[in-house]
């Protein structure tokens, strides 16, 4: 049974006198928070936030979609679309986790926009790193050493990020362009274009998103333009509700239910290589390509054996299901990372 | 030779690639900031990453402190010496070591020159973001070191955002990788941690750089203000608007005369200060939001708005801001160029105290910055040539680095922290975080020999100065003319 | 950037190589543009370094011979100064510098040699026609002499153009619209004497009469910038009493001669003629600058396209600050289609004498432009100094690429021949 800390003085104390710290936020992502000694759901509020410097301090229990909510009265969001925040992906999950959406393709991802931390090292002191202004190079970067480290340094206290305005417009384009290697073959000829794609993401039927958003008077034109670019490419479709495709792509709904659901980061030009071991291991899993062919998010169903997945070269993440492993990959045994390490978490806890 | 460790060195690169002599160590001595100087034992011109490499080993078996150097163009110090150590140069490491135009990602080696990366990319419509003032001069590496801003960091951020991935030699000789040419990982973002460390964490050796799109318009305007004051509040006005310009730059009347001088741009005559904005996009994106700029612009009390008619102009608009700097050489004979940042809506207020102080101390202040990002750098102008006008500058700099503090802002927005800004880290961030930063930097260095002496003041460093000797001269460690 | 330097002990020109000190702010954004610094790589070999290495020496602290083998390095093309935001005069520092160096260095017995056989030949265009073919003619045994003399021989062209007596006043066509003095040079008269008569003509096609004083001697630029300031002097005294007060303009067309007229306050600095040599200076002007500002009459068109690479030389780009005006009198040649070079700013190598004192850098810069020359597709190359015209035109040939080279002013005079 997990402790519950609602409290920064909790989360030391516990630290302190835990040898084992394994941190919960909102349990979106069951898999990486699998038998957790200490909750943090509960520490949680908006800290900070003035609009006019479109900047903003949370708590890192503070569920994404309470701050989405927050930042949208006043025209502003996270451009990199954290992802399932309406599963209850909290602030700091989503930044532990280092999870980014399709609107990291634009932008940057939950890197590029987290600018000051607050957390609790394995000795049990409160340290704080960046600043909470949208430029500062003063210091060790730690708020970006904590970007994916999966809790392994200590538990975070609270966190600060910069917003942007959000466009006042969007619109998708949806293109049938008949499979994988001829949705790669379109994209290559769009992400060299100055069209300011928000997001291109593509799914293993090769039907291409591209996302579009912007000063509602201009949308018509840029979308009639980018129309006349993806001539030949296959059916063109504007869809209806474009908020409502991206929020379920953020939120994996196309993964079944109790399928593992795994983050593989690739380069482009790797996607014909995976598709090939896809088809020598005679699983076709549900699969989309994201952030214009650097992410592949992969359902492995609970019938497809574990051992069957192919090897990715730059490992993985598994988010949900009930997987045997939470990551793939060597990261660990990077030497900075393991001196890093010895001076956040001496004692092993995390 | 009978130093062992110079003959160790002279084992890795052949003879004319290791300066020993007076002539040649002397100018290695400083960098843009020449307030201070300090003596290499040795400058190492290393051609290789196996030479840098070798060259790292050695100086940690022999327990010599190193630092790597690109062009010099620091502008904290970063780049000076540690004194006895050895400078290892590494602007010669020069290559374009691999380009994917189609996945937007370059490979380079830390010598090139950031300017350089756009212009090869260009062939095939993109770029390379950061864009440093010092850009045609100034290296990758050196900016990986410092991560360096630039007027453009407002919509694309720093250095820091546009690395993808690092092959680098720790302090001690031992070489590692952070990072993919994806730009998505697993693990700790060791990438995001070694950039901007300012080489205490060791040498980049290879460097993964992302690439853009090259926007298909720009729309750059000046907008011209009676006062600063009013600038300021039209950069408040123009970030609350929800536009997302790539810039937002001010430059007051000092700072226009010295860059009219620098390279002939001219600007509205009346004007206390400018305001450059520029809008980049799709051509109909454009074209909707300059109606809006200019609207918003007007309301602000701008009198006079001159859009560049073209390319070239533009370019001038760009010439002229990112000389800035170094024309100021042409208003004083000694200046301290500032690199606070504040919060973007605190810019009106922060102006009117720079102001009081500049009056307090009788000292002029030339002011120029980001100011879409609240990054301020005001030139505090003196002559050092007549007594007591240096101490009178640094105390005018101290007030307005506290003042940057205290509106919750930062030391260094780009600049970094060098030599010069050491003792005002630990004001920033406090006792217990400086601490556990100098923990960090020795579990990773636990001879204190990358770059020793910047960003984090040695213990033993008095924790402040006001006036006088800097507690670095102080202990000998560095000295200026 | 703070110095000590005892301006009131080192000389005439102490204030001013102090104020340029003074200047620099260490930037840096002279490193790109630099020739040395792009070949070797060394603070040392670069603007920056080089500044800091005259302070150095002048506030005392390093020896001038420690200093001298990157201080002559520079190729004096003042690139650096086009680039400098802050205004550093680094023409004059180093011109200064050279002078003052030049009195305490060390030598050794070749290098005086060398520089003797090139201060006492150049300037003078009878000795140096006797000179060079004195030159040819041990041509076979130039294995035997030491390097930079071989280079030396090797610049010589295997035949000399024949000498072109220059008239003492060559009358305006038509109405006269102006007067001028023409400085002649000295190498250009022996090289390429044909540059004079082109410029004559042209200027009388634009109804401007000009007269060139028979004495006039070398413009000292030579001597100046590499530290023989005494001979440099007397070379000024003696053209600021030679040449005429009531012209319009003392026109030079080699752009080394020109920067040289233009330096003479500054050799004659604390000397009494340092008035008249402001005066002198300010009077000079370079052929196509002055063309360009009296009002040009645009030649016919050529009778075929032409592609013609123009190449900015460092004296004139980067000393004057002519860089437009030449190019808008070739473009207003029909027919004639302008081309630039890649790195333009760069130095070709030629730089006075330096070719022949630093011939590795030379030959490295040289060949580096005749590629961005080759690379643009030209089929011809023009330029405004003599120096440049040489250096390029044995690279073309070195790399096989032979491609026709003159003067602005011979392309120009050429375009209203064709019209006779």
């Amino acid at each position: 049974m997990a402790e519950q800390a609602t409290t920064v003085e909790e989360v030391c104390d516990f630290v302190r006198s835990t040898q084992h710290v394994r941190v919960m936020g909102g349990g979106s992502k069951d898999n990486l928070s699998r038998e957790p000694t200490l909750c943090v759901g509960g520490l949680s509020g908006l800290i900070e936030y003035q609009p006019d410097e479109f900047t903003f301090t949370a708590l890192a229990g503070t569920p994404v979609a309470q701050i989405e909510e927050v930042l949208a009265e006043h025209g502003q969001y996270l451009p990199f679309d954290p992802p399932l925040s309406k599963s209850g992906a909290t602030l700091g999950g989503t930044l532990a986790s280092g999870l980014s959406g399709p609107g990291r393709f634009r932008y940057g991802g939950v890197r590029d926009f987290v600018i000051s931390c607050r957390m609790v090292t394995g000795a049990g002191e409160i340290i704080r790193g960046g600043a909470k202004v949208v430029k500062n190079a003063a210091g060790f970067d730690i708020p970006k050493l904590l970007v994916g480290s999966l809790g392994c340094f200590g538990v975070l206290i609270d966190l600060s990020f910069k917003v942007f305005p959000k466009a006042s417009a969007t619109a998708t384009l949806k293109v049938e362009t008949g499979g994988v290697s001829a949705a790669v073959d379109a994209m290559h000829q769009l992400t060299h274009q100055p069209l300011d794609l928000c997001a291109l993401d593509f799914d293993r039927e090769g039907v291409l998103c591209l996302r579009v958003g912007g000063l509602a008077a201009s949308l018509p034109e840029r979308l009639q333009r980018l129309r006349t670019l993806l001539t030949g490419l296959g059916t063109i479709e504007q869809v209806d509700d474009d908020a409502a495709i991206w929020a379920a792509a953020g939120e994996f709904s196309w993964v079944p239910p109790g399928a593992r659901l795994l983050k593989i980061p690739i380069v482009p030009g790797s996607i014909a290589r995976i598709e090939q071991s896809l088809q020598n291991s005679r699983i076709d899993p549900p699969r989309r390509y994201s952030v214009g062919g650097n992410v592949l998010w992969l359902s492995w169903r609970s019938e497809d054996r574990w051992e069957q997945l192919p090897e990715f070269e730059l490992g993985g993440l598994v988010l949900c299901g009930d997987a045997p492993v939470r990551w793939m990959g060597h990261w660990q045994d990077n030497v900075f990372f393991q001196r890093l390490k010895t001076i956040f978490d001496p004692d092993g806890k995390f | 030779m009978h130093d062992p460790f110079l003959q160790a060195l002279g084992g890795i690169v052949p003879e004319e690639r290791l300066l020993l002599g007076q002539a040649e160590l002397l100018p290695y001595e400083s960098d843009g900031l020449t307030a201070f100087r300090a003596k290499p034992r040795a400058v190492v011109l290393a051609e290789s990453a196996e030479e840098v490499i070798q060259i790292v080993k050695t100086c940690h078996a022999h327990d010599v402190p190193f630092l790597a150097r690109g062009s010099g163009t620091s502008l904290s110090g970063g780049s000076v010496p540690v004194e006895d150590g050895v400078v290892i140069a590494l602007n010669r490491m020069n290559n374009i070591l691999d380009y994917c135009p189609i996945f937007r990602s370059m490979v380079i080696e830390p010598g090139v020159i950031t300017a350089q990366v756009t212009q090869r990319a260009s062939e095939d419509g993109l770029y390379y973001a950061p864009d440093p003032s010092s850009g045609p001069v100034c290296t990758v590496g050196g900016n990986v070191a410092f991560n360096s801003g630039g007027a453009h960091c407002l919509k694309y951020g720093m250095t820091s955002n546009h690395i993808l991935a690092l092959k680098v030699v720790l302090p001690d000789g031992e070489v590692t990788t952070f990072g993919t040419a994806s730009l998505e990982g697993v693990g700790p973002d060791l990438t995001g941690m070694f950039v901007g460390s300012e080489g205490l964490f060791g040498i980049a050796l290879e460097i993964t750089v992302r690439l853009l799109p090259v926007a298909e318009t720009f729309y750059t305007v000046i907008a011209a203000y009676d006062t600063l004051e009013r600038a300021g509040k039209a950069v408040a006005m123009l970030v609350a608007s929800g536009l997302l310009p790539g810039a937002i730059e001010i430059m007051d009347r000092l700072v226009m005369e010295a860059a009219h001088a620098a390279v002939g741009v001219e600007y509205p005559s009346r004007a206390e200060a400018v305001l450059i904005v520029e809008l980049e996009g799709p051509t109909e994106e454009v074209a909707e939001e300059k109606v809006q700029l200019q609207q918003i612009l007007k309301e602000s009390g701008a009198f006079e708005i001159n859009p560049a008619k073209n390319e070239q102009e533009r370019l001038m608009i760009w010439k002229g801001r990112k000389s800035a700097f170094s024309a100021a050489g042409r208003l004083s004979p000694d200046f301290i160029v500032q690199d606070g940042v504040v919060p973007r809506s605190r810019l009106g207020e922060a102006l009117v105290e720079i102001q009081k102080i500049s009056n307090k101390y009788n000292i002029r202040v030339a002011n120029v910055f980001h100011a879409g990002d609240g990054n301020l750098h005001p030139l505090i102008l003196y002559d050092g040539r007549q007594a007591g006008l240096y101490e009178r500058a640094e105390e005018c700099a101290t007030e307005i680095m506290r003042l940057c503090i205290a509106l919750g802002g930062s030391i260094t927005g780009e600049h970094g922290v060098g030599l010069e800004k050491l003792v005002f880290l630990k004001e920033m961030y406090g006792p217990e975080d400086t601490l556990f930063m100098h923990r960090i930097r020795d579990a990773v260095d636990s001879a204190r020999l990358a770059n020793r002496g910047k960003m984090l003041a040695s213990a033993e460093a008095p924790a402040l100065f006001s006036h006088g000797l800097h507690p670095l001269e102080k202990q000998g460690i560095i000295f200026r003319n | 950037m703070q110095h000590t330097i005892p301006t009131g002990e080192t000389g005439p020109c102490g204030e001013k190589m102090a104020e340029a000190v003074a200047a620099c702010v260490h930037c840096g954004f002279c490193l790109p543009t630099c020739p040395t610094y792009q070949q070797l790589g060394e603070e040392m070999d670069s603007p920056r370094g080089r500044i800091f290495l005259m302070k150095e020496v002048l506030e005392g602290g390093l020896p001038v011979d420690a200093a001298a083998p990157y201080i002559d390095r520079c190729l004096g093309c003042l690139s650096c100064a086009t680039a400098c935001p802050s205004g550093v005069a680094y023409g004059e520092l180093i011109t200064s510098y050279r002078t003052r160096a030049e009195n305490v260095r060390r030598r050794t017995f070749s290098q005086k040699l060398l520089r003797k056989l090139i201060l006492k030949t150049l300037p003078y265009p009878g000795r140096f026609h006797l000179a060079a073919t004195g030159g040819r003619l041990v041509r076979p045994i130039a294995r035997l002499l030491p390097r930079q003399l071989a280079t030396m021989l090797a610049l010589i062209p295997g035949s000399f153009p024949r000498k072109e007596p220059l008239p003492e006043c060559m009358p305006a066509k038509g109405k006269r619209r102006g007067r001028v003095a023409l400085l002649a040079g000295c190498a250009q008269q022996v090289l390429a004497p044909q540059i004079n008569v082109a410029t004559l003509r042209v200027l009388a096609e634009n109804g401007i009469e000009v007269v060139v004083p028979r004495d006039q001697g070398c413009c000292g630029a030579l001597a100046a910038h590499t530290g023989a300031g005494k001979e440099a002097r007397a070379a000024a005294k003696h053209n600021i009493n030679v040449f005429p007060r009531d012209v319009d303009a003392i026109i030079t067309n080699a752009a080394g001669c020109g920067s040289g007229l233009h330096e003479y306050p500054l050799w004659l600095a604390g000397e009494p003629e340092q008035e008249a040599a402001g005066h002198f200076a300010a009077r000079t002007v370079d052929i196509c600058q002055y063309l360009h500002d009296v009002g040009f009459r645009p030649p016919p068109p050529l009778t075929t396209p032409l592609p013609v690479a123009y190449h900015d030389a460092c004296h004139l780009a980067h000393a004057q600050g002519v860089r437009s005006a030449p190019r808008a009198l070739l473009e207003s040649i029909g027919n004639v289609q302008l081309c630039e070079l890649a790195d333009a700013e760069i130095c070709c190598g030629s730089a006075g004498s330096y070719s022949i004192e630093q011939p590795e850098i030379a030959l490295q810069l040289g060949e580096r432009k005749a590629r961005a020359i080759i690379a643009t597709g030209a089929q011809m190359v023009v330029t405004g100094n003599i120096g440049c015209l040489m250096q390029i035109e044995s690279h073309l040939k070195r790399l096989s690429h032979p491609i026709p080279i003159l003067h602005t002013i011979q392309l120009i005079d050429r375009a209203y021949r064709a019209e006779g």
